[in-house]
């Protein structure tokens, strides 16, 4: 025997038919209010819950749609089931609203009252959000959530319905209002674009030109990369090693000079004490014997090595080695700075017995082995001051012409160059592959 | 992690790889007339000597220092400067071997005629020598301030996998 009073309690759901009344159809509605929560469910599957306040006045719709179903039920009158719309809401609890509803023509089984798939209100508590299935069990009442936009969870097409409508409420209105503002500006609002720029400052706004602002840029910027450029070194290693060559190649271009020089006085000395008798030569040549082979070998030395850094003789291509045997270089100097070298050295002897010449306690046997000695020497003396001197005059001719500098330069040291790739069999071989 | 040789560690470097080349030219040209004692001789021959092994270890240190050598590309970097490490071990060799037998010579009497055609062929050899360790050693400073021996650069990657 069906209780009539939940029965009259009762109207048919909003949008429901009656064979929607067996499940609880939790299409959503617009969430523009909250209702107080629900009571749990009863044992009949009647959701009963205390007093239910009125929507509140938040969302007008469906507060106008609450009255009026408050005044239908007052009035007793038969409320007919609406065709399923998007604004229904599933009944979950029955609430005071549901004890004024006015009771449908068919029994109508006991069903929910919709709620919004977003809310289940219990005793004034919102109790869990869940969606819409087809169950028709009393649900906590979820509590409403503010959709957001972009959200892709929903599946719910009566939620969806509402939020259009939302949406296209909201932006009737709101475009409505934007474009009044936009074309509807007054003349006093016109924008004026100036060539200035305004600064916020403590003071207030200080408007500045854009022009000055955009000069003082460009200074400033000009000047930090003065200032850079100034800190940081502007030589690097291999600068500063050509910078070193070239001040060797400068000291040593001026004692070549002055080594051509001294070799054409030493060779007209000797030349002349030779005349007057290997003793004169000796008593008077003895005491500069040895420093003048000591200076020779210094001068040399440095000469042999400017020379070959001139050529760069460790680095030898093709090309220099054409140009130099058909003289267009100055890689002949090389052989006659060392041939004077080589020759000062192989005299050295001679020169030391020179200096510890003393006519008491001759070096030589005798006189005979001297003479020839001294000849000897005198003719050696000459080539090794001539091969300085021609070397000299090969340098004169393009004395600031360096090859090595050149190649330091120009980054040219190929570390590449004459090694041979490593054959890739070989490499495998090796690392035991 | 590759590093650039900074230029104020150059140029101590350098300068001091030209000083030790400048004590060994005055030893080599001057030391005939500072033979007024073997002791003195003795110790000039010493410092001469002592000034090469520094000059060598400069250069390894210098080699170490090099970005291929620290990627484990040795073989690369010797035969690079092969001419170098030969040029200053023989000089070395010759260095020894002619003082050696100078002061055997002339530890008696420093002023003593000892020279033979034997020891003029050495002192010649050792004199020219030295011409040429002057020249490579001086080449081979010059071209380790190149800053490329000191960054990575897909050669040296290249060579790396190779010899991997």
């Amino acid at each position: 025997m069906s209780d009539p009073a939940p029965a009259r309690r009762k109207l048919p759901p909003l949008g429901q038919t009656g064979s929607d009344v067996g499940s609880l159809d939790r299409t959503p509605r617009k969430k523009k209010k909250k209702r107080p929560p629900a009571t749990g469910d009863s044992p009949d599957g009647e959701t009963h819950s205390p007093g239910r306040a009125l929507p509140k006045p938040g969302s007008a719709r469906s507060l106008t749609e609450s009255e009026s179903n408050l005044e239908t039920a007052r009035s007793g009158r038969v409320i007919p089931s609406r065709p399923k719309s998007k604004k229904t809401r599933p009944s979950v609890n029955t609430d005071t609203l549901e004890d004024i509803e006015d009771e449908d023509e068919s029994p109508r089984p006991q069903k929910k009252r919709t709620k919004p798939r977003e809310q289940l209100v219990e005793n004034g508590h919102i109790v869990s959000d869940e969606p819409v299935t087809g169950r028709s069990v009393d649900r906590p009442k979820k509590k409403k959530k503010k959709k957001k936009v972009g959200m892709t969870e929903s599946t719910n097409i009566g939620l969806e319905a509402d939020l259009q409508e939302l949406e296209d409420d909201v932006i009737t209105e709101a475009t409505d209002s934007y474009e009044e503002i936009r074309y509807g500006a007054p003349a006093f609002m016109r924008s004026e674009p100036l060539n200035k720029l305004f600064i916020e400052q403590k003071s207030g706004f200080k408007a500045a030109s854009k022009e000055k602002i955009a000069r003082k840029r460009a200074m400033n910027q000009q000047q930090q990369a003065l200032a850079l450029a100034e800190t940081t070194p502007t030589k690097s290693t291999i600068q500063f090693a050509v910078s070193s060559q070239n001040i060797f190649r400068t000291f040593v271009l001026f004692l070549q000079g002055l080594l051509a020089g001294v070799c054409l006085w030493q060779i007209i000395t000797v030349y002349l004490l030779s005349q007057k008798g290997y003793d004169v030569l000796l008593e008077q040549y003895k005491q500069l014997a040895m420093p003048v082979q000591c200076m020779y070998y210094f001068m040399l030395a440095l000469s042999t090595v400017a020379v070959f850094d001139k050529n760069d003789i460790a680095r030898p291509n093709k090309s220099f080695i054409i140009r130099s045997v058909t003289m267009q270089t100055t890689a002949i100097a090389c052989l006659f700075y060392l041939g004077g070298l080589m020759f000062s050295l192989s005299i050295v002897n001679i020169d030391d017995r020179i200096s510890q010449y003393d006519p008491e306690k001759s070096p030589w046997e005798d006189d005979a082995a001297r003479d020839s000695e001294l000849k000897k020497w005198v003719t050696l003396n000459l080539v090794r001051g001539l091969l300085p001197m021609l070397g000299w005059f090969v340098i004169s001719i393009s004395p600031k012409s360096d090859r090595l500098v050149k190649n330091l330069e120009k980054a040219d040291e190929n570390i590449l160059e004459g090694i041979e790739p490593v054959d890739q069999d070989t490499a495998l071989r090796s690392s035991g592959v | 992690m590759p590093t650039a040789m900074h230029l104020g560690r150059y140029k101590l470097i350098l300068w001091v790889q030209y000083l030790l080349l400048v004590i060994d030219l005055f030893m080599n040209s001057f030391t005939e007339l500072l033979r007024f004692e073997n002791v003195i001789l003795l110790v000039l021959y010493v410092i001469q000597d002592i000034c090469i092994l520094f000059a060598v270890i400069v250069v390894f240190l210098l080699f170490f220092n090099t970005y291929i050598f620290q990627a484990g590309l040795v073989g690369i970097l010797i035969n690079k400067f092969k001419s170098t490490i030969i040029v200053v071990f023989v000089y070395f060799c010759l260095c020894i071997g002619l003082h050696v037998w100078g002061m055997t010579m002339r530890w008696d009497d420093p002023n003593k005629d000892i020279w033979n055609n034997g020891y003029i062929a050495l002192f010649v050899l050792q004199r020219t020598a030295a011409v040429l360790y002057y020249y490579t050693y001086k080449r081979s400073a010059l071209r380790l301030g190149d800053p490329r021996l000191y960054q990575d650069s897909e050669w040296i990657r290249k060579e790396f996998e190779k010899r991997r």
